[in-house]
């Protein structure tokens, strides 16, 4: 499994980001989207796109609206510098988050809130008093709202987001302070100071929630790795248990001859088992090539020949047992009956997920006409593959060996 | 090939095979067997290099009509015995002899290049399978492979081929070779080559593959003949790396 947190959750935004900051010429090159891992580091990354995306399109607005801010501004080169300043800030806000693929570093939350309350002290000097409620003329306010946004992602102690905000909102009042009171320009000054509190406060639960879920994913994870580690450890155990005891016998001096048969005929099986154990973990991969593998395994003796080059398709579940089962009957009846000198697997992949296996002994063979086929051919051959959608013949007579040809086709 | 073997008169009626008493014994193979192709009309003439004596001393007597002119522990043993043997048709030659590697003598495919660089047919008797291993010394330019799980009888059609001149491809190398070809890289093939290749590569006998495709055996044993040549040709030309990566296996598959 990968390492959960170590990994930007966003790798491939890498080069853009590279291009930005070294200002190479940009190759194009299509943008594959997946999705998001579900880890603590993705959710991070998530927090940090949607702060990064509020404050885009605040960008966007103020800048649609930039013509009318200049005109009805009292000093429009102020106006023009500090909406500068704001851009270059949200840059710079963009480039460190994006980079870090995480936005909890507080220095960073304090340099924004800073800012924020900077420009939202500066939008004092040029915009007129009369536009500073609910007007893009000052975009003081939604861009601190936005900055509110991102105090509830950076802080993580609630009595900081709540600072933080009171900072910002404390700011707010201070930047409308200088416009004649009227009832309805108090009430637009308590409604937005309050949206500030209730934007911060929504924030600060939801990405609160969001870490603690990502961080149970990353925990149940990391269970299910230790789990599957102790079960593999459990199982290798289990296997070398016997093993060790055979090898011990054989290293000792001056066996009984009787007990070193013995030993060989459990050496051979336990070699056996624990090729059949290093097979089993490729079989789980469900490739071709691995079933007749795993099959071949335990039919060390007949030393089949394997050529399952471009036996590269994956096969379902389902599938692999049938295969696997019906090889090793195949495998089962040259052993038993055939007396070969040569056993050749062939396994080829075919269009669309379909097979083709043969499975070929020079032995002894057996006259189809007069001899009806055992119960493994029959059932556990043919039956099973039938079962799967697959196809068996078989090919035999006496002294020509035996061929059976299973095949399945693509995409049904 | 490139190679051209010394061309060896009549060889003579000399070496333990001759006498030929024991070779039947078992049936394990031998000029009784009507399956087997007949030998050519002289008795091929054997060198042996392997470090295990049985097989020295015991393929005389296994391969009745075969002569042993000279058996060998290694490769330096066989150079300087080989000038007083007589024509030699075969090397047959194990590629993991013990011990060899620190006294500077060659084996396995450096061994194999030696043997072909004097001119001599050489045939793998092996129990090697690592199929890189195996395709490494084709590369180098051995004739053919032989395993030692295999028959005498494979083993004696083997070195009556190679003696001839031909190519013999072990079963899980022809697999080898067919996997190549499937993916187009032995271009050169002709389509009956390939039917021929296909079907040893799943064990087909050459008298099934000669009845289905109506040709006689010896055209589809010569045409088998020709592929093994061909693919030996690509190995000389493609690194182990190459062939893994050209048939889509992890590094090391074929090494297993």
């Amino acid at each position: 499994m990968l390492p959960l947190a170590a990994t930007h959750p966003f790798s491939r935004l890498r080069p853009i980001r590279l291009r930005l900051i070294r200002l190479r010429p940009m190759r194009w090159r299509p943008i594959r989207w997946r999705p998001v891992p579900t880890t603590a580091a993705g959710a991070e990354f998530v927090l940090v796109i949607g702060m990064l995306g509020y404050r885009g399109v605040d960008l966007i607005q103020a800048a649609v609206t930039m013509p009318n801010a200049l005109d009805r501004s009292p000093r429009p080169a102020l106006c023009l510098f500090f909406t500068c300043i704001l851009v270059i800030e949200s840059a710079v806000l963009a480039v460190l988050l994006l980079r870090r693929g995480r936005y909890d570093d507080a220095r960073v939350g304090i340099l924004e809130l800073v800012s924020g309350v900077g420009l939202l002290l500066a939008t004092m000097t040029f915009t007129q008093p009369s536009d500073r409620f609910a007007n893009w003329a000052d975009w003081g306010f939604p861009v601190t709202l936005g900055t509110t946004v991102g105090m509830g992602v950076v802080f993580q102690r609630w009595s900081r987001v709540f600072g933080a905000t009171a900072l910002l909102a404390g700011a707010y009042l201070v930047s409308t302070g200088s416009v004649p009171s009227s009832s309805n320009s108090w009430s637009n000054a308590v409604t937005n100071t309050s949206s500030y509190f209730g934007f911060a406060l929504v924030v600060r639960a939801l990405a609160g929630y969001l870490r603690r879920l990502a961080a149970d994913a990353d925990l149940a994870r990391r269970r299910v790795e230790q789990l599957a580690r102790e079960a593999e450890r459990e199982r290798t155990r289990l296997l070398l248990h016997d093993q060790e005891s055979v090898l011990r016998l054989a290293a000792s001096d001056g066996l009984d001859p009787t007990i070193t048969a013995a030993v060989r005929v459990q050496a051979a099986s336990g070699a056996t088992r624990i090729r059949a154990y290093l097979e089993n973990q490729n079989a789980e991969s469900g490739d071709l090539a691995a079933c007749l593998r795993t099959a071949a395994a335990e039919f060390a003796d007949l030393a089949p020949v394997l050529n399952v080059h471009l036996a590269r398709g994956a096969v379902p579940a389902a599938q692999v047992g049938a295969i696997t089962s019906a090889v090793r009957t195949l495998l089962h009846n040259v052993r038993r009956h055939a007396r070969a000198d040569t056993v050749t697997l062939h396994a080829q992949s075919t269009e669309g997920g379909g097979w083709e296996i043969s499975v070929r002994d020079d032995g002894a063979g057996f006259d189809q006409f007069r001899q009806a086929e055992g119960f493994g051919l029959r059932v556990q051959v043919r039956a099973q593959l039938a079962a799967v959608g697959g196809h068996t013949e078989v090919r035999s007579s006496p002294g020509a060996g035996t061929s059976v040809r299973m095949w399945r086709g693509g995409a049904a | 090939m490139t190679t051209v073997p010394r061309d060896p008169p009549e060889p003579p009626q000399r070496g333990m095979g001759s006498a030929g008493g024991m070779g039947g014994a078992g049936g394990a193979g031998g000029p009784e067997d009507e399956s087997a192709p007949r030998p050519g009309p002289r008795r091929p003439a054997v060198a042996v290099i392997d470090d295990d004596t049985v097989i020295r001393e015991g393929l005389a007597l296994l391969l009745p009509d075969v002569d042993v002119l000279l058996t060998a522990r290694h490769l330096g043993e066989f150079e300087a015995l080989v000038p007083r043997a007589g024509p030699v048709d075969v090397v047959l030659v194990d590629l993991s002899l013990t011990g060899l590697e620190a006294d500077g003598v060659p084996q396995g495919r450096r061994a194999v290049r030696r043997l072909r660089e004097q001119g001599w047919r050489c045939l793998i008797y092996t129990g090697e399978r690592r199929l890189l291993v195996l395709a490494g010394c084709l590369a180098e330019g051995a004739r053919g492979i032989v395993h030692k799980t295999e028959s005498t009888r494979a083993l004696r059609d083997a070195i009556g081929k190679v003696a001839d001149g031909g190519f013999v491809l072990s079963p899980a190398v022809t697999g080898l070779a067919d996997a190549v070809s499937q993916i187009g890289r032995l271009p050169t093939l002709t389509e009956r080559q390939q039917q021929v290749l296909s079907g040893r590569a799943r064990g087909e006998p050459f008298r099934e593959i000669a009845e289905r495709l109506y040709i006689t055996r010896k055209t589809a044993e010569e045409h088998m003949s020709t592929v093994a040549a061909k693919f030996a040709d690509y190995l000389r030309t493609h690194s182990p790396a190459d062939l893994e990566r050209e048939l889509g296996l992890a590094p090391g598959d074929l090494m297993r």
